[in-house]
């Protein structure tokens, strides 16, 4: 048997109403991006007011939010433009050894930004390509579907999958 | 759009051949077409490559009073008398089924085409004034292009005759089919009298339909009439959106609007080695919540709960909605002008 605490409303207590009122008790579900939450809608949309005049509790507090899934952490912009060119200039020299998880270490900073910054030259990125498909050519046909499925689920999650 | 203040044009649309020697049946049909086209006073000489052959009666092709189809077509589309069964029968017929431009819905298609295409957009805009450009294309696409055009034809319960022979009744929709195995694109584009596809001669019959309610009923009629056979359709507008990297244009747009950096956090999960796990993932700007998503992996649901985000911000709809065609049937309506936003978001 399935037994679960009744909802707040259908406790009878001092507080509850003597009259006949309105319980709103939906089911848990999706919610759905028609509805405009208060944050996005304009300056002048009246549903702000009413929003405001409806809400039950304040705000919670940071530490009393659910846990985030990666630390929230500062930027740092302490690199400068010179920095920026001695990076293409070792990623052009040294590809091998000068990869994007190597110079990230080496300026500090993140292996995202390194790829915005510099890439390889075209002689190695086919070298790589090439290095890949061999790789992948040795794959038998289950490994290479669940690759191509996955790699089909990830696109879908953008909304193109209807969900 | 301007109210059409003298006949002229509607005369181009709808004049019938007036050819010198007038036969007695021919006459009979000029007499009981509208007072519009009986306004036609001037008869014009047509070129000599078009000259129409001169029967001595109308082929039941043609032959709109003769189609026992159209007066059926007329009351199961609830048209007003106004509305003649001649413009009726010329919408049915195609471009590749005639050469002569005088009895295909040819024009009538093109303005048709205008107005469903503006009231579309129209309305979409003001309902939605943040959908991105491609969203909006995509939208007024499946409101009124040609797929959707076509299945409201084949709703109306318009048969199609196999091919535009002088024989066949003139309550069907005649086009010259297409051989099979051709490129059906690249084949309209080249020459729309050598044939054409079902969908696009049904898709352009409805839009020869609109244009003769535009024509014969007024404005008021056919804004009625678009709201009546296209907007009551269903669209699901928030199923057109698909984002290649959500996360970056969330953060984009609150780097934009001012808001506090997006942090993903974790609502609910059933657990890090359930079988099949479901994590559900809220975004948060600050302590508000803006988007919520779940997934088989953490990935999976901090993407969604960006998508949902993201097409919570592009998704809103103001409360008063004021068409701008509003104003078009009396000077003195109130109009709020519509919101604009200053676009989607650049990455």
């Amino acid at each position: 048997m399935l037994r679960i605490h009744p909802h707040p409303s259908m406790i009878l207590n001092a507080n509850s109403p003597r009259t006949d009122h309105i319980v709103y008790n939906p089911p848990s579900s999706a919610p759905t991006p028609l509805i405009t939450p208060t944050l996005f809608l304009p300056k002048d949309d009246p549903r702000r007011r009413l929003f405001a005049a409806a809400a039950a509790a304040p705000p919670k507090p940071a530490n009393q939010l659910p846990p985030p899934l990666r630390e929230p952490y500062e930027k740092s912009y302490h690199l400068t433009l010179a920095d920026c060119k001695r990076m293409r200039s070792l990623r052009n020299t040294d590809p091998g050894r000068w990869h994007r998880t190597a110079l990230a270490k080496e300026f500090n900073c993140s292996s995202l930004f390194v790829g915005m910054v510099c890439q390889a030259s075209e002689e190695r990125l086919a070298q790589m390509a090439f290095r890949a498909e061999k790789v992948k050519s040795r794959w038998g046909p289950k490994r290479t579907i669940a690759r191509e499925d996955r790699q089909k689920r990830r696109a879908g999650w953008g909304g193109a999958d209807g969900l | 759009m301007k109210r059409i203040r003298n006949l002229t044009s509607v005369n181009s649309l709808l004049r019938p051949v007036a050819a010198p020697a007038i036969n007695a049946s021919l006459s009979l049909l000029h007499s009981s077409a509208s007072t519009v086209a009986s306004a036609a006073a001037i008869p014009e000489t047509p070129s000599p490559e078009l000259q129409p052959q001169l029967l001595s009666t109308l082929p039941p092709s043609r032959n709109a009073l003769a189609s026992a189809k159209l007066p059926a077509l007329h009351a199961r589309l609830n048209l007003h008398p106004n509305y003649p069964i001649q413009t009726l029968a010329r919408a049915l017929v195609d471009p590749s089924a005639d050469k002569n431009p005088r009895f295909t819905n040819q024009n009538l298609t093109t303005l048709g085409n205008t107005l469903t295409g503006y009231y579309a957009a129209e309305y979409l805009m003001v309902t939605y004034p943040r959908l991105p450009t491609e969203v909006l294309y995509a939208a007024v696409s499946a409101y009124v292009g040609n797929k959707a055009l076509a299945s409201l034809g084949r709703e109306w319960g318009i048969e199609s005759a196999f091919e535009p022979t002088a024989d066949v009744d003139a309550g069907l929709l005649q086009f010259s089919r297409l051989a099979p195995g051709v490129d059906p694109k690249a084949a309209l584009h080249r020459d729309p009298h050598a044939g054409s596809t079902l969908e696009h001669a049904m898709a352009n019959l409805v839009r020869s339909v609109f244009a003769g309610v535009y024509l014969h009923e007024g404005l008021s009629a056919t804004k009625q009439f678009f709201r009546q056979h296209v907007l009551s359709r269903k669209l699901d507008v928030d199923k057109l959106f698909d984002f290649t990297q959500p996360t970056r244009e969330l953060s984009r747009l609150c780097a934009r609007e001012g808001f506090e950096p997006p942090v993903a956090r974790l609502l609910a999960e059933t657990g890090r080695h359930s079988r099949h796990p479901v994590f559900v993932v809220g975004v948060y700007s600050g302590s508000e919540l803006m988007g919520e998503g779940h997934g088989g992996s953490l990935d999976e649901a901090r993407i969604r709960a960006a998508v949902n985000a993201l097409k919570g911000w592009y998704l809103y709809s103001p409360p008063e909605k004021d068409l701008p065609s509003k104003t078009e049937e009396s000077r003195d309506a109130k109009f709020k002008p519509a919101y604009i936003d200053p676009g989607e978001v650049i990455v």
